[in-house]
């Protein structure tokens, strides 16, 4: 497991820096995350499943520095990258199953990393008035403040999503494995609620004042599809 | 002068770290004077004129980081071309307040809420629609990033010549 956890240390850190600090060219976004864990590891079904549920339902966040919201791309990190590694190493008998909890977990993620992103705005902070204070000319300020910003948000970033992982493989996996089998048409139900919602969230881009009421249409869309048995 | 292609070069690579150094008290304000060095270098002995600029851009700025280098290039114009110091603080100051906040709501509209739901739904109905296939995925993705990314870079290029010629 060492050396996924230093990809996913490294992989982790630049999704980080991406999201927000530096060139923001989108390749952390959850369909290019998801999808890039699910080829290099094997399983491009879970990865794209995940990849395409999680973008629609995050696809109104903007990564705007001074907004502080739920960070979807962090939740796209450690879910995929713990559903398609858990999918290898454990006997998972259902995918439904384990795509269904994954998104879960990736809920739990998105809204823990907010508070991860105001602790690393707060770090710069800091970093900036350590600097600030030294009596060393402006370029020398400027660059320093830039290279050390840089350095901790990777290495915060990387850190929180490799444990991220960690915690997803070890605990949820686990209680993957030893789900009921009856579980599987719940996750089912999930899974189509989850789309729904998704749908939901573009179905509000282009209805802005009754964004509320296209979320409980997407909501319901999908449960009717799992009722009439849509396969997925 | 900034006539060189590698200083507009890096002017322009390093525009992509504007927000690096983003907090809730200064916001931008060291990542838009970190766009500034290739300009501030060519001065880097003359310790008023970089005690001057520490005074005049280390102050509150927040704009949207693909249209950064329109008025990181705007700025340049006037520290370049500006008469007296008098005339040059006020155009600077006037720039800054109005410009940043204008692009901001402008690159806001137009990044977040349309092309990066347009280009993510793209690369969605693609793999959708493919049965995700591991093509499907390939091609899905590698055409959110590109559709997405050539508009930005275009910003980021095109902005940093309007705003250093006009």
């Amino acid at each position: 497991m060492n050396s996924e956890l230093l990809l996913v240390f490294i992989i982790g850190g630049i999704v980080v820096l991406d999201t927000t600090p530096f060139f923001q060219s989108m390749i952390s976004q959850p369909l290019v995350v998801c999808a890039f864990f699910g080829y290099i590891w094997g399983d491009i079904y879970i990865g794209a499943i995940l990849g395409v549920i999680l973008e629609l339902i995050w696809l109104k966040l903007v990564p705007v520095g001074g907004f502080l919201s739920q960070q979807g791309n962090f939740g796209a990190f450690a879910s995929s990258s713990s559903a398609v590694y858990v999918s290898k190493q454990f006997d998972i008998v259902h995918e439904e199953t384990l795509i269904f909890v994954f998104i879960l977990y990736s809920f739990l993620i998105s809204l823990t990393a907010s508070t991860l992103t105001y602790k690393i705005r707060v770090v710069n902070r800091k970093i900036i008035h350590f600097i600030d204070k030294k009596k060393i000319n402006l370029l020398s300020k400027i660059n320093y403040i830039q290279i050390l910003t840089i350095f901790f948000s990777f290495l915060i970033g990387g850190l929180f999503l490799s444990i991220s992982f960690i915690f997803g493989v070890e605990v949820v996996g686990r209680i993957i494995s030893r789900l009921s089998l009856n579980f599987r048409s719940f996750a089912e139900v999930g899974i189509y609620s989850a789309l729904g919602v998704g749908s939901g969230v573009v179905l509000s881009m282009f209805w802005e004042k009754k964004g509320n009421l296209a979320f409980y249409i997407g909501v319901a869309a999908g449960i009717v599809l799992v009722v009439f048995g849509f396969p997925l | 002068m900034m006539r060189s292609f590698f200083r507009k070069l890096e002017v322009f690579i390093r525009s992509f770290f504007i927000e690096a150094s983003f907090n809730y008290e200064s916001m931008q304000t060291w990542g838009f004077l970190f766009i500034l060095v290739p300009f501030l270098r060519k001065k880097k002995n003359d310790r008023q004129f970089l005690e001057n600029i520490e005074k005049e851009h280390k102050v509150f700025i927040n704009t949207h980081p693909y249209m950064a280098t329109f008025l990181a290039g705007a700025i340049l114009h006037i520290e370049e071309n500006s008469e007296t110091e008098k005339e040059k603080k006020i155009h600077i100051d006037k720039f800054k307040k109005i410009l940043s906040q204008s692009l901001a709501a402008s690159g806001d509209r137009f990044f977040w809420k349309y092309l990066k739901p347009v280009c993510a739904l793209f690369g969605v109905l693609i793999l959708v629609s493919n049965d995700f296939s591991p093509l499907a995925v390939l091609t899905g993705v590698t055409a959110f990033l590109i559709l997405f990314n050539l508009p930005a870079l275009f910003f980021r290029i095109i902005g940093f010549y309007k705003g250093y010629s006009r």
